[in-house]
């Protein structure tokens, strides 16, 4: 499993860590089932702290996409559609914060923003 | 404790090679003038050859004298205190009592293998010749062994009392130094007594004088041995480890 | 359990006064306790190692009181010093049969491991070895005898980069178990900005913060303003500012709650060091560096 920290971000180091993980498991690359790294294994093998990997941890089992057993381990849940949905859709969201705040910045309205994100989406078509 | 024990020879090894080194020397020597003796140069001189039967008894506690002090469980103390391992042993279970105990130790056991080492040497010097019997040497280097040994361990115990070794060395040589000048007006008064006769020399005259002294000297030696033991055990251990690390 | 539990401690020198402090270290996790020169922290350790008298408070190591438990609490911790207690004319093979004494759990094989790991030369005299191996047979040392707490005064001070990396490393694989415990005080704050899960600021022989790393570095925040838009900032906030040709740096407790109450200015996030340095200012209020 290929997890890339970056300090340089501003994002918090067990947010990368999480959205990483989401990303593999939405994608396929990581199976229902798949065993993760112990939380103390991973915090070695990124050299962080126990309590951020742990932090993650906690927040993929509240997000519904892994599950944890205590003597066990954490292994990748059942694959949930709705799950996925919600996620990208947060993902989505997520960037078009930025372009939403950009535009009130900048003073392009709510119509223009809305024609430019048309454009893009039958762009491709 | 084998560790604890390795560890002072260990610290001790430039010291005890130094000194077995001299022993090496003196011994080839006393056996060159004995060789010389019997078919060498003084074969023929008689006179010689008497007056050095007569000081034969020096030898016969030669080895002792040179060995004895090899082993010097202040030193290997101040070595464990400038390192940093008598802190170490704070921090730990092991008990600085243990760490006395075992210089103790280390010091009764090396002191007896010179002991016996010595012993050699007396049955050696009275099958070839000489004027004592060998269990009157034998007596002599007991006191003298349990003698070394307090001096010793009164030596730790006062290293104990301060941890640094400068304050220490300076107060060693203040009480020799004291001690001698103190002893030299008792001596010269003695010495007065004798000045005039040609036929005996220092050490018969310090056997004369001695001699009334001698019936107290086994006791004294065996108790400043065991105060020795004591005081290290149960002042000394304590007062290194009440102090601040 | 908490590895370590220090409450309302207090030793007082000529001079310096350690006072009423309190923290506490999580078992199975690495706490950095970070200060000046001088802060506190070497007293605070030595009274933890019980080299020290405390005059009141308590101390529980691995849930026994220090004093009344105390052989059987030195039979669980191990101590590494800056600078290292064995004697130069030992090597490390001798070294071996000397702490086989000392310590009671001694284990020869873990041992030789970690000489063979870190490459140390067992027949070579320590004097002769080199600042980083010497520390690196110390912490060898102290990872042989089974200990649950590893209690640490500037260990990796004085050691070159790449020496420190593979000292961090061991420790993380030392956290593994999550039995064991770490507390290791240093004045180089690198080391622990990545590592550490709990942090102790001391200063002057108070402790000014003590709290989950991440919670920390996440909370605190650096406003980076005009000198003009100084006055603008609420004073509870400030911890101290850094006041340069350029402009102004504020540190605040609470990045989030400052990002609300003064919108639009720039907050940014620090780091251990950084927070450390505008605390130990703190009573200067602007300062120049």
């Amino acid at each position: 499993m290929d997890i890339i920290i970056s300090n340089a971000s501003g994002k918090p180091i067990y947010e990368q860590i999480t959205e990483q993980i989401k990303e593999q498991i939405m994608s396929g690359e990581l199976n229902e089932g798949d065993p993760l790294p112990s939380m103390r294994a991973l915090a070695q093998q990124l050299r962080i702290s126990i309590i951020t990997t742990k932090r993650a941890y906690e927040e993929l089992e509240r997000d519904g996409f892994i599950e944890s057993f205590t003597g066990k381990g954490s292994f990748v849940a059942a694959r949930n559609k709705e799950l996925f949905r919600e996620e990208n859709l947060r993902q989505i969201e997520q960037s078009l914060t930025f372009a939403v705040e950009k535009a009130k910045l900048c003073g392009v309205s709510y119509e223009e923003l809305s024609e430019i994100i048309k454009m893009l989406f039958e762009g491709d078509e | 404790m084998k560790g604890m024990i390795k560890k002072e020879i260990t610290l001790s090894k430039k010291q005890m090679l130094l000194t077995v080194s001299m022993f090496a020397v003196f011994t080839a020597l006393c056996i060159l003038v004995r060789l010389s003796m019997e078919c060498g140069n003084i074969a023929d001189d008689a006179e010689l050859r008497d007056h050095l039967m007569d000081n034969l008894w020096v030898l016969r506690y030669l080895p002792f004298v040179v060995l004895a002090f090899s082993y010097n469980p202040s030193l290997t103390l101040y070595g464990d205190i400038e390192s940093g391992f008598l802190r170490l042993c704070k921090t730990t279970s092991y008990s600085i009592r243990s760490l006395i105990g075992t210089k103790v130790i280390m010091l009764l056991i090396f002191e007896t293998c010179v002991f016996a080492v010595n012993a050699v040497y007396i049955v050696i010097l009275s099958l070839i010749g000489g004027d004592e019997g060998i269990f009157s040497s034998m007596a002599v280097l007991l006191k003298m062994t349990l003698f070394f040994c307090a001096v010793l361990l009164l030596i730790l115990f006062f290293s104990t009392v301060t941890e640094k070794k400068k304050t220490f060395e300076v107060a060693l040589t203040a009480v020799v130094t004291l001690s001698g000048m103190a002893f030299e007006p008792f001596l010269i008064n003695k010495m007065e007594k004798y000045s005039g006769r040609t036929d005996i020399d220092v050490l018969d005259l310090l056997r004369l004088e001695l001699a009334p002294a001698l019936k107290y000297i086994l006791p004294l030696c065996v108790l400043l041995f065991i105060s020795g033991v004591l005081l290290n055990i149960f002042v000394g251990a304590r007062l290194l480890e009440r102090r601040d690390g | 359990m908490n590895a370590i539990e220090i409450s309302s401690l207090t030793k007082s020198y000529d001079g310096f006064k350690l006072d009423n402090i309190s923290f506490n270290v999580p078992q199975g996790s690495i706490m950095g306790f970070i200060g000046q020169n001088g802060a506190g922290k070497t007293t605070t350790i030595k009274l933890l190692l019980g080299l020290i008298k405390r005059d009141s408070g308590s101390i529980k190591m691995l849930g026994l009181d220090n004093i009344e438990h105390e052989q059987e609490v030195k039979s669980q911790i191990a101590a590494v010093f800056d600078d290292i207690p064995f004697h130069d004319q030992l090597n490390a093979a001798q070294l071996s049969t000397v702490l086989a004494d000392v310590f009671l759990q001694w284990d020869k094989a873990v041992y030789s491991e970690y000489l063979d790991r870190f490459n140390l030369p067992k027949k070579k005299k320590i004097g002769q070895l080199s600042k980083g191996m010497r520390m690196k047979l110390q912490i060898a040392a102290a990872l042989s005898h089974h200990a649950k707490l590893l209690i640490m005064d500037e260990a990796t001070t004085g050691l070159d980069p790449v020496v420190r990396n593979e000292i961090l490393d061991i420790f993380l694989e030392y956290l593994q178990d999550d039995r064991n415990s770490i507390l290791l005080s240093s004045h180089i704050t690198s080391d622990l900005e990545k590592i550490a899960d709990s942090v102790t600021f001391i200063d002057k022989g108070k402790i000014l913060l003590t709290g989950v790393k991440d919670d920390i570095v996440g909370s605190y925040g650096v406003i980076k303003c005009k000198k003009s838009e100084l006055k603008d900032i609420d004073k509870k906030d400030i911890i101290s500012t850094r006041i340069s040709d350029f402009g102004a740096e504020t540190l605040v407790a609470d990045r989030k709650l400052c990002e609300k109450k003064y919108s639009g200015i720039t907050i940014d996030g620090t780091t251990l060091e950084e927070i450390m340095l505008f605390y130990v200012r703190r009573d200067k209020g602007e300062w120049t560096s």
